[in-house]
């Protein structure tokens, strides 16, 4: 008997290996572990717990439905075996009980029921049908694609599956059928269950020659951790470093709802049971926790019992069940452990990325960057948020906040900026959108004929080509980003108050030609402020461009434009730090100066020039002896009384600009000997207009004219009116005289 | 019914039902369904909860199964000795399968499987001494943690830099600024 116990382990032993080699011979070390890990919930509710060998029933190769004469014979082998180990009683009772061999022997339409029982016992009545239909197939086709890639793998492992299945089952059956008479009951188990654990450790030492390389193995380890263990965890267990998809979201809560509803199925079918035996002493209360479905089938009352005496636990059975203890306390132990090795993993991994978040947060941004907490509204993920636009340093642009998402990329373990978009406050899809930039070409007029030659341009600026696009190192430093932000953004906003001051110039042939393209028109030049996509086709390619002559102007005119802006939002914020009242809105006329005063600057020189021909052409060259010098115009000096060290730091910045921010004048002084003087202004009052007064005295200064021009002509005409009236006409008269 | 067992009511009386025991642990399952149902339900929403919320359900779930668990422990005895058997009132023959539903004692294959592994995992074992496996689980506690704590300085990931960032640009005295504030010098 001896031998013949050996032997059939032996017989059961081998396939079993066999039969996890294949299985999981591919799968992970880690996967290995979890079979060993699995259960987590084993202590805390046993029902969650779904074993393979069961399950694997289900396979092609082995039928559920095994006749009676399949099930006797080894039944009766294995019932040798054990009683002629252990206990006697185990004969009396065990075959009484089984209801496996009813089930064998029942015609189908008993067995239908049973089945159902044997997968979850206790459904609920109501919807028996559709829930268990459900779920039967579902195991089945997991079972059947488990079933099918064994096949693949290996042809000869169906006919061991089929042998190990029918040994398993019957076991299995010894063991559930057993259940007064424990001893043979630990004795079945256990020798099942060191089956799976010496399989298990051959598979261990096998798995180091066998590296996953293909889907078919992550096919075969996602079947196989199901088959498993049906645990709630068993999806997070698996690998912590997987994401979780949706597909396998699905999944999980698929097998936990499954656990659930068996628990569920459980509990209730426990509570009918309760609530029909209490139903004979108190009906009320026991009708209240019982089914519609019971109370209508079975009359309550209907069921009954008596005591009985019982014996006390048997030396047998107290050894067992404190066996039964301890294994339970190794396991939850053994369970708790791998969760704190596993939360510990996470954990550290967690506090490293968190780590690397703030540390390279701390590296890249400085006291002096605007920080801020953010929600999305949508899913109520909280962030940081940085601000990169120039509010706080008196940028009154309100179209692009100018604040970004700080964001740590997943993957590449950097930092990364996100521009929310205003509107959305969400990020905007297309973030190259805003990616743009202001050139400016110089065309100059080719003489005689009516056509422009573009005669300088700028390039964009280093800072708004994408470094990381350039595969640089370090390019995605988020200082770089921030600086990029900041470019882009100033950008924007330049173009935005260049439009709005071009409104105010259509009479000074500035014209806002398109959405994104000024045109400033001189006599002999032409400008154009284009706000352009760095993708822009008459960007790319023109690197190589041999240099023009004005590029240069043209570059000095960008960076005008530039410093003119930063001067209004100096000014801007003068303002709100010496007055109470707060305007975030620039009026054009006023405040906008970017535009008025280069091209006043370009247009003040052209009236000079104009003013100085008329002069010579009329005074200089009539009148021998004449001098003409320009002298410079004194301006008032601002009486300002400035408190504060910072106003001032301002208003000293300011006034260095004041040369470009003044409007424009020019004062000509011409002495005709021994006549008088000519005292002629030329005066911008709006930058790009010419008023000029002319004013002329005699000897002893007594001021025979002063008035004031606007037309070039009416100058021409009044000098010449004066030269000849007055001063050749006293010449004429002197001379007379 | 064994020659052993002693009769206590030998009629179709209800007097051998145990009502005290059944009634509370009927309570504590119909508490122990209804929370599993809720989990479930909620569960099963096409978009599901947040995980506290279902850890909390969970636990919920979890506590109610440890009472039931409690209240059977406590009237074991009464529930071991009791027998339910169908009185003629049951409708046996229509109803065969439901009544061996209800009066069904094997355990799921669920259950046995997890007990066998209980079993296999104690079997290697030696029998409890409480004293002696606390002694030792606080001393492996405290080794694995001494551990832990070494390989925490040693690691240089998590090293920290030391960085004083924290004066501003353009410093302003305290002095200063109370002058300023006071008498706006």
């Amino acid at each position: 008997m001896e031998n013949n116990i050996d032997e059939v382990q032996g017989n059961i032993q081998n396939p079993a290996d066999d039969k996890h080699t294949v299985q999981t011979s591919n799968e992970k070390h880690e996967n290995i572990e979890l079979t060993e890990v699995k259960g987590i919930n084993l202590a805390l509710d046993p029902n969650l717990i779904t074993l393979p060998i069961y399950k694997s029933s289900n396979t092609p190769g082995t039928n559920p439905n095994l006749t009676s004469s399949e099930i006797e014979p080894n039944n009766d082998l294995s019932n040798d075996n054990t009683t002629s180990n252990t206990t006697p009683t185990y004969m009396g009772e065990s075959l009484i009980n089984n209801p496996h061999e009813i089930f064998g022997q029942m015609p189908l339409t008993q067995l239908i029921p049973l089945i159902l029982k044997q997968q979850g016992p206790g459904f609920r009545f109501a919807d028996l049908s559709e829930e268990s239909l459900r779920y039967e197939i579902s195991k089945e086709n997991m079972n059947n694609n488990l079933a099918l890639h064994i096949e693949d793998k290996s042809k000869n492992i169906n006919s061991i599956h089929e042998e190990i299945n029918s040994e398993l089952n019957n076991n299995t059956k010894i063991g559930l059928d057993t259940e007064i008479t424990s001893d043979t009951d630990a004795m079945d188990i256990d020798f099942e269950d060191k089956n799976v654990i010496s399989g298990n450790n051959k598979l261990e030492q096998n798995s180091s020659r066998f590296h996953p390389t293909g889907n078919d193995e992550d096919d075969i380890s996602n079947t196989n951790v199901e088959e498993e263990d049906g645990s709630l965890l068993d999806g997070s267990n698996k690998d912590d470093t997987i994401e979780l998809t949706q597909e396998r979201f699905i999944k999980i809560r698929k097998e936990m709802l499954e656990n659930i509803n068996m628990a569920l199925n459980e509990t209730s079918l426990s509570l009918e049971f309760v609530s029909l035996l209490l139903s004979a002493t108190r009906e009320s209360v026991a009708t209240s926790s019982m089914s519609p479905y019971l109370k209508k089938t079975v009359p309550t009352g209907s069921l009954n019992s008596d005591h009985i005496l019982i014996e006390g636990k048997s030396q047998a059975e107290l050894k067992h069940l404190e066996t039964l203890d301890r294994g339970w306390k190794l396991q939850a132990l053994d369970e708790s452990s791998e969760i704190l090795k596993k939360t510990h993993s996470k954990l550290k991994n967690i506090l490293f990325k968190e780590h690397k978040y703030w540390n390279n947060l701390s590296k890249s941004i400085g006291n002096k960057d605007v920080i801020f907490k953010l929600r999305d509204r949508s899913t109520g993920e909280r962030y940081l948020g940085i601000k990169y636009g120039y509010e706080d340093s008196g940028s009154t642009y309100r179209y692009d906040q100018g604040t970004a998402r700080l964001k740590a990329n997943p993957e590449t373990n950097r930092l990364e900026l996100m521009p929310i978009d205003r509107n959305e406050n969400e990020i905007s899809l297309d973030s190259k959108q805003n990616e743009r930039f202001i050139r400016i070409r110089i065309y100059t007029k080719i003489e005689g004929e009516d056509d422009y030659i573009l005669s300088g341009e700028t390039a964009p600026g280093k800072i708004f080509v994408d470094n990381a696009e350039h595969g640089k190192e370090n390019s995605r430093d988020i200082r770089d980003q921030i600086e990029r932000l900041k470019a882009f953004i100033f950008e924007q906003e330049l173009m935005y108050q260049l439009k709005r001051e071009c409104s105010l110039l259509i009479s000074y042939g500035v014209i806002l030609e398109a959405e994104s393209k000024i045109v400033i028109e001189l006599p002999k030049e032409k400008f154009e402020i284009e706000y352009l996509k760095l993708t822009d086709d008459t960007v790319i390619n023109h690197e190589q461009d041999a240099p023009r002559t004005n590029d240069k102007r043209a570059l000095l005119m960008l960076i005008t434009f530039r410093m003119l802006l930063t001067m209004i939002f100096k000014k801007t914020l003068r303002e709100r730090l010496t007055s109470a009242k707060r305007s975030d809105k620039l009026v054009p006329e006023r405040d906008i100066l970017l535009i008025r005063p280069i091209l006043g600057s370009m247009r003040h020189n052209n009236y000079k020039v104009l003013l100085r021909k008329i002069l010579t052409d009329n005074i200089i060259d009539v009148i021998e002896g004449c001098v003409i010098r320009e002298v410079a115009v004194n301006r008032k000096a601002d009486d300002e009384c400035i408190m504060d060290r910072h106003i001032m730091k301002l208003s000293n910045e300011i006034k260095s600009f004041n040369k470009l921010l003044n409007t424009w004048s020019s004062k000509f002084v011409i002495n005709i000997p021994e006549k008088g003087t000519f005292d002629i202004l030329l005066e911008s009052p709006n930058y790009c207009n010419a008023v000029v007064s002319i004013k002329y005295s005699d000897l002893l200064s007594n001021i025979s004219f002063d008035t004031k021009f606007n037309e070039f002509k009416e100058i021409e005409e009044f000098i010449i009116f004066i030269v000849s009236e007055y001063i050749e006409n006293s010449e004429n008269s002197i001379k007379k005289e | 019914m064994d020659d052993s067992a002693h009769v206590i009511a030998p009629h179709v009386t209800s007097a051998g039902i145990p009502t005290q025991a059944l009634d509370a642990a009927r309570l504590r399952l119909a508490q122990l369904a209804q929370s599993l149902r809720r989990l479930r339900d909620e569960l099963a929403q096409p978009r599901p909860p947040a995980a506290h919320t279902l850890n909390a359900q969970l636990a919920v779930a979890q506590a109610q199964l440890a009472s039931a668990a409690a209240t059977l422990q406590h009237f074991r005895s009464t529930l071991r000795s009791a027998v339910a058997y169908p009185s003629s009132s049951f409708p046996t023959t229509s109803q065969e399968a439901l009544l061996l539903a209800l009066l069904r004692t094997k355990r799921t294959p669920e259950v046995d499987a997890a007990l066998a592994r209980a079993i296999d995992a104690g079997s290697d074992t030696t029998p409890h001494d409480d004293a002696r496996d606390g002694r030792w689980a606080v001393q492996a506690v405290a080794a694995a943690r001494a551990l832990h704590d070494d390989e925490e300085e040693e690691d240089p990931r998590m090293a920290v830099p030391v960085r004083t960032r924290t004066t501003t640009s353009d410093r302003a005295a305290a002095e200063q600024v109370l002058g300023f504030c006071f008498s706006g010098v």
